[in-house]
């Protein structure tokens, strides 16, 4: 009772040094016909459920997730559809065992009443919780089966043992002006009218509340809106040889008001639309390059989200489960594995960097576990790794890292990624480190990219050692680059930082949202390929709006 | 893991449906839409430009727009579940390369001509011109090149293959057909009316507390198919629905599930019954739950039994009308029960079936199955399939087979899809009725003539057609609900549960001996290989002196262990 004490008064704290929420009434007060609905199932279920013979759940969480989403999308002037919708979804966890050896239990989301309707509600868990303790009866007894002729050499606790959380936030409402965002959207999208070359084009405007309510048997009880608004512009060309270049324009931010003027955004579809009109005409690679790279700005962010982040967030999948730890870089604690100047943490709990909201942060992770700041390497040096409820060998408790989507089922995930130097250089003394390496190499150019991930680099430039000059250049193809060869590949990096908002996807099925902060990297020697493959023919119908008699 | 993701695609198929409220732009009065233009205009367009630079040219391209205006209201347990509606257009195009004789429709390995979809895409909800048209050209050149691609590979393996046994063409040629029939509109819906209603009606079954699992919903849409081909066929037209829905699922002590599923269609929301047989037949459902729980398991069983009107119906639509679609005929892996029957008695000689979409009522009910034009621009038209128990025809889409060269406007499909024959309006007709009661006497009759102690009546059979938008699909499956047995000594009659036909079902329809003067109508919706399109079965009761049933496996799940929260004692904490 004590724990649960302090950590309300925990979370009162964190409530109240959040400016933009007021915070709730007491918990004991709170009126949220959700909470109670689930609280009063999960006090019933807890003390209550058991099948005669066999073992109660140690442990029940129920999570509900409320989702309002509001969707046009339009293209060429006209929209395709504006759609408002709300679901609710619960998932419901039944653990039996205990702590150190449980069923391991995988839940799924069940569609319930959007309304907040008590018996509705209860009535769902009921069913739902009935079902899923059922399914951890038998889960238990064949893993006990499954066990009986292994032998288990690490004695790892299925599942880590926390401190309650009550973190009770005000909800929240999405209320929009929706003739406006329908107009705005068929407007901007009406701006690749001025563009003959592009083919195809998209843009879209979600506004998505999502409230996260959490209850669960060791007294943690959460409610939390989350908003993400975004705005996204997508267009393609095809080019004389058949090959289709496309770029986006997205637009992430955590309420209405933060979003860019319209006269902005219009200038940013603009320039992206300018941007892909002249990839079209760009040159391709035409011969594979061995020499320094140097990524920068979201091209540098996304470097680092897909080579490095998984690797902190390793997850030991359940008992008799297919597939193994995936993470490289998980053995190898205490140990070098970037270089000296480079540091890394990972910080949910800062909500904006600069002016720009980060899609990664979050006061509770998905588990009920308060978020923290975890340094994850220093100097270099790998210190830590991210944990949800699921612990590793000699690491035992969370560290708020449990992320779900909108399916539920938590595994561990980053929420904002911060990559730093205590030895930054300017954007041009590393481009200047880039033409000297070419130099040394007797190669004629170097390659910098600017924009798109590992396997779509979208904005690769090649920078002739010359005059330094910067030729825009399409259709390249990473080589291989893992993870642990960025100790040995990374030459020097920027004093710049590029905040990548990661959006998981806005609907249904999506992942997390995260966000990495990350400089520019210019990285040692790098294979880029050029187009290969049959490409398919130019289009033989033209686009009827260009080609008007 | 699988299961998840069949939750969540149920959660997702809301927003499939039924994207939200649109700005609208005023539609227009004049008699050529929008859309109509901008198809026309891009598909002279394309033609024109194919022609010159094709090789080879397309012999067809067909552009097909369903607008779909979309209203869903659920509600369980008194309270909403969702509530959503709107309106999204979607483009089907099919362009086809090589001739009618052979496209790149035909089916490598047996039978042709309907293979592939593809998938309908989103355009411009709003009517400029310069919107919806900057959404064809892309998807036509696709289509063409993967159909240039496509019947390449057809011809060789043709060379390489044995003589296919029906060597129909791939496409029929049919009269181009030009209407322009008004935008159907649903008027203005009272949501908040329904939404109140449904959540009253819902409530009922709160009373119940062995009903697990409970929903009544509501649903209407307004249609508009545009589709226009490069042979001339120019049509405009639509329609409304509504339904209203009501689903519950108990199971019974020994842990076999139970559920009842009970639709209301009609053409428009206030053709739906009133509020007072609505409660009536959720009263009726309960207690048919009740019962069932506490009804007998049947035992293996062959003998005499009744089908009552609707049963016979879904029956008919399941065993007997899925065999008489046109395309099954040629399919190389399909039973093809009846392709070499035409022209022979297949059914009694006083039964004959008939196919007509172009009825919009019988016995005082709205039909499901009516259209004016199929997704193929054939007009619909009236197929008698059996005529006095000889096989006469099977429903045709532009698909031909053996003997039956053309369309008889029976090419259906959901957008997205391929069209296939499919049932529309399947009508039972009988030339010699008895009445209700004097069936019930001929039942025992039979009953007593082979030794049987009792007979089977069958009230209501659910098809593949009445699956709920919670439980899984059972396509194609025929489970009857609602089976009594009739003693021939004069005993009340007794409900059964957990019967399962078996044996081949088709010997039933051969073993028909009399039909009552009493019509009934099952509405519904029939999903199978070109989607899920409405339709509607209509027969008299009819006996049988020989039906087959076993007992139904059942679930080994329990009841639940706990009551339901609503009838536990509070918490003392």
């Amino acid at each position: 009772m004590k724990q649960l004490f302090e950590r309300f008064t925990l979370a009162l704290t964190i409530a109240l040094l959040s400016a933009n929420f007021a915070f709730a009434q007491p918990a004991a007060n709170d009126s949220d016909v959700v909470l109670k609905a689930m609280q009063d199932e999960l006090q019933r279920s807890i003390s209550k459920l058991v099948i005669q013979g066999q073992e109660k759940p140690y442990f029940i969480e129920y999570e509900a997730m409320d989702i309002k989403t509001f969707t046009a999308t339009a293209a060429f002037g006209g929209l395709l559809y504006s759609q408002r919708n709300h679901g609710r979804a619960m998932m419901v966890d039944v653990r039996v065992g205990g702590y150190e050896f449980d069923n391991e239990p995988m839940g799924y989301p069940i569609s319930v009443a959007i309304e907040n309707d008590y018996n509705a509600l209860r009535h769902e868990l009921w069913l739902a919780t009935d079902a899923a303790y059922r399914g951890a009866v038998e889960q238990i007894a064949r893993k006990r089966a499954f066990l009986k002729n292994r032998v288990d050499e690490e004695k790892i606790p299925d599942f880590s043992k926390e401190d309650a959380t009550v973190l009770l936030l005000p909800s929240q409402t999405l209320s929009f002006d929706q003739k406006h965002w329908e107009t705005t959207v068929r407007e901007l999208s009406a701006l690749f009218r001025q563009f003959p070359t592009i083919k195809d084009s998209r843009v879209t405007f979600q506004a998505q509340l999502v409230h996260r309510y959490l209850v669960n048997s060791e007294g943690t009880r959460i409610r939390r809106p989350m908003m993400m608004i975004s705005l996204d512009a997508s267009a393609a060309a095809q080019t004389a040889d058949g090959m289709w270049v496309n770029l986006s324009a997205p637009f992430h931010v955590t309420s209405i008001d933060q979003l860019p003027s319209v006269a902005e955004i219009t200038k940013s579809i603009q320039r992206m639309a300018e941007q892909v009109t002249k990839l079209q005409v760009a040159p391709v690679l035409n011969e594979t390059y061995l020499g320094p790279v140097l990524f920068t700005g979201p091209a540098s962010a996304e470097m680092f989200a897909q080579l490095l982040a998984p690797e902190f967030c390793s997850y030991r999948p359940p008992v008799g489960m297919q597939g193994e730890d995936r993470s490289e870089l998980a053995n190898r604690l205490n140990r070098r594995v970037l270089p000296f100047h480079i540091s890394v943490y990972d910080d949910p709990t800062q909500e904006k960097f600069g002016d720009k909201a980060l899609l990664g942060s979050y006061k509770v992770d998905d588990q009920g576990v308060s978020a923290r700041k975890i340094s994850l390497v220093e100097q270099g040096v790998l210190k830590n790794l991210l944990l949800s409820r699921r612990p590793r060998k000699n690491m035992l408790r969370s560290n708020g890292h449990g992320r779900s989507g909108l399916n539920g089922g938590a595994t561990t995930e980053i929420g904002n990624l911060f990559i730093q130097s205590s030895d930054g250089k300017s954007y041009d003394q590393l481009k200047q480190e880039l033409i000297k390496m070419c130099k040394a190499l007797e190669m004629p150019y170097g390659i910098i990219i600017k924009g798109g991930g590992l396997s779509d680099p979208a904005l690769t430039y090649k920078v002739y050692v010359d005059d330094g000059r910067e030729e825009l250049i399409r259709g390249v193809s990473i080589g291989e680059l893992t993870v642990k060869q960025l100790k040995a590949q990374i030459i020097a990096v920027g004093n710049d930082s590029y905040a990548l908002n990661r959006a998981g996807g806005g609907g249904y099925g999506g992942g997390v949202s995260t966000s990495v902060i990350a400089p520019s990297a210019l990285l040692e020697e790098l294979e880029l390929k050029k187009p290969t493959g049959a490409k398919q023919k130019p289009m033989l119908l033209t686009h009827p709006y260009f080609d008007k008699p | 893991m699988k299961f998840t993701r069949y939750v969540l695609s149920a959660i997702l198929t809301i927003s499939l449906l039924a994207p939200a409220t649109i700005s609208q732009k005023a539609m227009p009065s004049a008699s050529k839409s929008a859309v109509m233009t901008a198809l026309q205009e891009e598909l002279q367009r394309a033609q024109k430009i194919l022609k010159q630079k094709g090789d080879p040219p397309p012999y067809l391209i067909a552009y097909q727009v369903t607008d779909l205006q979309q209203v869903a209201i659920t509600a369980q347990y008194g309270a909403l579940q969702n509530n959503d509606s709107g309106r999204v257009r979607l483009l089907d195009v099919d362009v086809r390369v090589g001739d009618y004789q052979l496209d790149n429709t035909h089916r490598t390995g047996g039978g042709g001509g309907y293979y592939g979809g593809g998938g309908a895409m989103p355009i411009s909800s709003e009517d400029d011109l310069d919107a919806i048209k900057s959404s064809l050209w892309m998807v036509t050149d696709q289509k063409y090149k993967a159909a240039q691609e496509r019947l390449i590979q057809i011809k060789a393996n043709q060379a390489v293959k044995v003589e296919e046994e029906d060597k129909s063409a791939d496409l029929s040629r049919e009269t181009p057909q030009v209407a322009m029939t008004p935008t159907p509109s649903l008027g203005k819906i009272d949501q908040a009316a329904w939404e109140k209603n449904l959540k009253t009606w819902s409530a009922i079954f709160n009373k119940y507390p062995e009903i697990l699992s409970s929903n009544v919903s509501f649903n209407a849409d307004a249609t508009t198919k545009y589709l226009v081909n490069s042979e001339g066929t120019a049509i405009q037209h639509g329609g409304t629905r509504a339904r209203l829905a009501i689903y519950a699922r108990t199971k019974a002590e020994d842990g076999m599930e139970l559920y009842r599923y009970e639709a209301f269609d009609a053409f428009t929301p206030d053709k739906l019954p009133g509020a007072a047989v609505i409660v009536a037949a959720i009263e009726k459902m309960a207690k048919d739950l009740l019962d069932l729980r506490k009804a007998p398991v049947i035992e293996p069983y062959t003998g005499p039994a009744i089908l009552s009107g609707r049963a016979s119906g879904v029956f008919f639509h399941e065993i007997f009308g899925h065999r008489i679609e046109g395309h099954r005929q040629k399919e190389e892996d399909s039973g093809q029960t009846f392709t070499k029957q035409v022209n022979k008695p297949i059914l009694p000689e006083f039964i004959s079936v008939y196919d007509d979409p172009t009825l919009k009522q019988l016995v005082n009910t709205d039909l499901n199955g009516y259209y004016q034009f199929d997704d193929e621009g054939v007009k619909a038209q009236r197929v008698p399939v059996v005529e006095n128990g000889i096989l006469k025809n099977f429903l045709m889409s532009r698909s031909p087979i053996k003997g039956f060269p053309s369309s008889n406007g029976h090419g259906r499909k959901q957008p997205g899809m391929r069209a296939v024959g499919r049932q529309g309006n399947l009508v039972v007709q009988v030339s010699k009725t008895v009445p209700e009661a004097k069936l019930r006497e001929l039942l025992i009759a039979e009953c007593k003539k082979q030794d049987k102690p009792f007979g089977l009546i069958f009230q209501d059979i659910s098809g593949g057609f009445t699956t709920t938008g919670r439980s899984a699909p059972q396509a194609f499956q025929v489970t009857p609900v609602m089976v009594y047995r009739v003693y021939a000594d004069g005993r009340p009659d007794e409900l059964v549960r957990g019967v399962d036909l078996i044996g081949t079902p088709l010997t039933s329809f051969s073993k028909i001996v009399a039909a009552s003067d009493t019509t009934e109508v099952f509405n519904g919706v029939c999903g199978a290989e070109s989607g899920w399109v409405p339709v509607s079965a209509v027969s008299p009761s009819i006996l049988t002196t020989q039906i087959e049933v076993q007992k139904k496996p059942k679930s080994n799940e329990r009841l639940p262990i706990l009551p339901p929260p609503s009838q536990d004692q509070p918490n003392n904490r």
